[in-house]
């Protein structure tokens, strides 16, 4: 499981180091307070990475940013990207700008796209109505 | 059947530009074979024993006639001239070449085709009933259903990498036609009191080498909440399913071990959790779903024209009408069974030529709709009975009109040793020797509704553990031998089947079945007990005793 958040001087920043295996729910409570968390990928085909990714996403009280390092695919990357990832490093050799330069969006972003718009748009239509 | 909007077309479009990509890296060397893999196998494609192998996703087993032609297309012009209708409503080529791959998926894109998600650890294609919205028992129809869940899961962000592969089926029918209980999700539509739509929603059924029959996890699931549900489960196992061993990576395998009630726990826990972040489905996103999936316009009444006439006349005619068609829930219309299992023929196997043909017969009489069957027929889903007489005639002159549905000879059967890599025996002989075997048209008849399936190896690609007669190839010191199990069934009574004793050679398995079916005739009650009843009331012994004699 993860080491302990441990304060780092350089980069003034709590820092939790995983592995991608780590259990979820070990890190979900122990992701409270930490500015980022580090997650690495020992073999790209472990998908778990994109579950532990976004039950950190949903995890109200990590407010923090998400790193990810280690064996994965340009392609994956937008994977993560989608997943609301913005710090990832390859660390196997590839090069992480040989990939589709289009990236097929899928039916859950735009359903998830359609849902903020529709909130968005009533909280318009509320705010125009209490004005 | 669902007509593609604007988005559908230009994610597929968008996908056919990223796997020529994909495949272009593959070929420079800047993509190993071993990172190419996930990315190949997620648009549908393999490196077989003898060649790529394209996977081509048929959603729910519903085609269009323009699409069935353009399957003819890519038969004849990237492969050997004919495909393979899976167990899964797909098809396969066995041909094609690596660089082929991303014209054949632009080919298809131009008819709203794609091999997304055919294969890989990922959800796969799902299927359902192929008598939706023909039944008369159905509930409703489930092919919208599975479209919501394959957009969805379609290049799913989270579940592009699972432990293995996902199945789902879905079936609106109480009557299984879907083999639901043996996939990884079964959905059956279900209605409440007070007519709430949902699920009863089953995990961890599946067949290959560890088969398992679904268990139930929630016997009523409101619509609404389907895909934040499945998501649920799909988390619960894409984080705990087991990623050492290939063969224990299946979904059946976590359920099996965490148990079913703490299975059942785990994925209400993460329900909640997931609900935050998938609002239900509301009722404009569901009808905008509906909207494109216009249904024939059937005449209100038909004329049934010499129907009735012609089949006193033509008993080939009759026995085709009894055998190889079902009375459709609209008066005056049938559907029409297209045997794709006849002798000389590799079942589920079609040339170009013919699906050429089948498509005009789908344009001309069935409101131009085809559908492709687990069972590996084809399936003209809305024939009018005044035309079906001129259906029969010309299926019968391309020989697909053997009237064998649901018979002995309607063989399901996997590639095999002759096409598949991972196989231990041949399977497509032993299925032509059975042909040949009960050639009889009227000794088939006479022995009524019976299964066979046949696999070349314990991945059971061909059913075997739910035939009513399974044959499963083995291989013992470098010969192919042949497992049999009896009582097996893919429906709503699902059975997995029993191994009635020691594998049997090659040279003997087609002698055995031959046994089996006479001790089923000398047996039955009469002609009215099926063989799976009469195997349910009396049980192995007898056949045992006449395949291997008194010492079994
Ligand atoms: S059952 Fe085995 S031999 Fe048959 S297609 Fe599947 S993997 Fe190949």
């Amino acid at each position: 499981m993860a080491n302990k958040p441990e304060h780092d001087d350089t980069i003034c920043e709590r820092l939790l180091s995983v592995d991608a295996d780590t259990d979820i729910e070990e890190l979900v409570s122990a992701s409270n307070d930490v500015d980022r968390i580090l997650i690495h990928v020992p073999v790209f085909t472990d998908g778990r990475i994109f579950s532990l990714v976004r039950r950190l996403q949903e995890h109200r009280d990590f407010t923090g940013k998400i790193a990810v390092r280690g064996d994965m695919l340009p392609d994956q990357v937008t994977l993560l990207h989608r997943l609301g990832v913005t710090e990832i490093c390859l660390d196997n050799g590839l090069d992480i700008n040989d990939q589709p330069r289009e990236i097929t969006r899928s039916y859950r972003e735009r359903r998830i796209d359609v849902v903020l718009q529709n909130n968005h748009d009533q909280r318009q239509v509320n705010q125009e109505a209490g004005r | 059947m669902y007509a593609y909007n604007l988005f559908d077309q230009s994610l597929i479009d968008g996908r056919v530009r990223e796997f020529r990509q994909q495949t272009e890296r593959y070929l420079a060397g800047r993509l190993s074979e071993d990172q190419f893999r996930p990315l190949r196998l997620m648009n549908g494609l393999y490196f077989e024993l003898h060649a790529p192998m394209l996977r081509v996703a048929i959603p729910y087993g519903t085609l269009h006639a323009d699409q069935l032609r353009m399957l003819a297309r890519i038969a004849r012009e990237y492969d050997r001239g004919y495909g393979h209708f899976t167990t899964r409503q797909n098809i396969q080529f066995n041909w094609p070449t690596v660089e082929m791959a991303p014209d054949i998926l632009d080919d298809l894109s131009r008819v709203q085709m794609h091999a997304i998600q055919s294969s890989g650890n990922c959800v796969r294609n799902i299927t359902t009933d192929h008598l939706a919205g023909i039944a008369a028992d159905e509930i409703e129809d489930p092919r919208p259903w599975c479209e919501l869940i394959r957009q969805w899961f379609t290049l799913h962000p989270e579940f592009s990498y699972l432990p293995r592969k996902f199945k789902i089926a879905v079936t609106g029918s109480p009557r299984d036609r879907a083999v639901s209980l043996l996939h990884d999700i079964g959905l059956h539509i279900v209605h409440g009191e007070n007519g709430e739509r949902g699920f009863a929603v089953y995990a961890g059924g599946g067949m290959g080498r560890t088969p398992v029959i679904g268990s139930l996890i929630r016997d009523f699931l409101p619509s609404t909440d389907l895909i934040g549900y499945l998501e649920a489960i799909l988390r619960v196992y894409n984080e705990l399913g087991r990623r050492d061993n290939k063969h224990k990576a299946r979904i059946k395998i976590l359920v099996r071990s965490l148990g079913i009630e703490a299975f059942r726990d785990l994925v209400e826990q993460e329900w909640q959790r997931v609900q935050r972040d998938v609002p239900p489905l509301d009722d404009d996103e569901f009808s905008a779903i509906l909207k494109r999936f216009a249904g024939p316009s059937f005449d209100a009444v038909v004329d049934t024209g010499d129907f009735a006439a012609r089949q006193l006349m033509e008993p080939a005619f009759a026995r085709f009408v009894e055998h190889n068609t079902i009375v459709h829930r609209h008066a005056g219309y049938r559907a029409v069974y297209v045997s794709l299992k006849a002798p000389g023929q590799v079942p589920g196997d079609l040339d170009a030529a013919r699906m050429d043909a089948v498509a005009d017969l789908a344009q001309r009489y069935s409101f131009d709709e085809v559908r492709t069957t687990h069972t590996q027929n084809l399936l003209l889903p809305h024939v009018a009975m005044s035309d079906l007489y001129a259906v029969w005639k010309v299926l019968d002159s391309l020989q697909l009109a053997t009237p064998n549905i649901s018979r002995l000879t309607d063989i399901i059967c996997c590639p095999g040793l002759d096409y598949c890599s991972l196989a231990n025996a041949r399977s497509i002989p032993v299925a032509e020797e059975i042909y040949q075997r009960f050639a009889d048209i009227d000794e088939v008849s006479s022995v009524g509704e019976l299964r066979i399936n046949i696999s070349g190896c314990m991945n059971a690609c061909g059913h075997h553990h739910v035939g009513h007669i399974g044959i499963l190839g083995v291989e013992k010191r470098g010969e192919e031998w042949y497992q049999v199990t009896l009582g097996g069934s893919s429906s709503e009574d699902a059975a997995l089947g029993e191994r009635i004793g020691p594998a049997i050679s090659r040279h003997d398995i087609v002698n055995a079945v031959e046994q089996i079916v006479h001790t089923y005739l000398d047996q039955r009650i009469d002609a009215d007990e099926s063989f799976i009843q009469t195997y349910r009331r009396i049980g192995a012994s007898k056949f045992k005793e006449r395949i291997y004699g008194e010492q079994a």
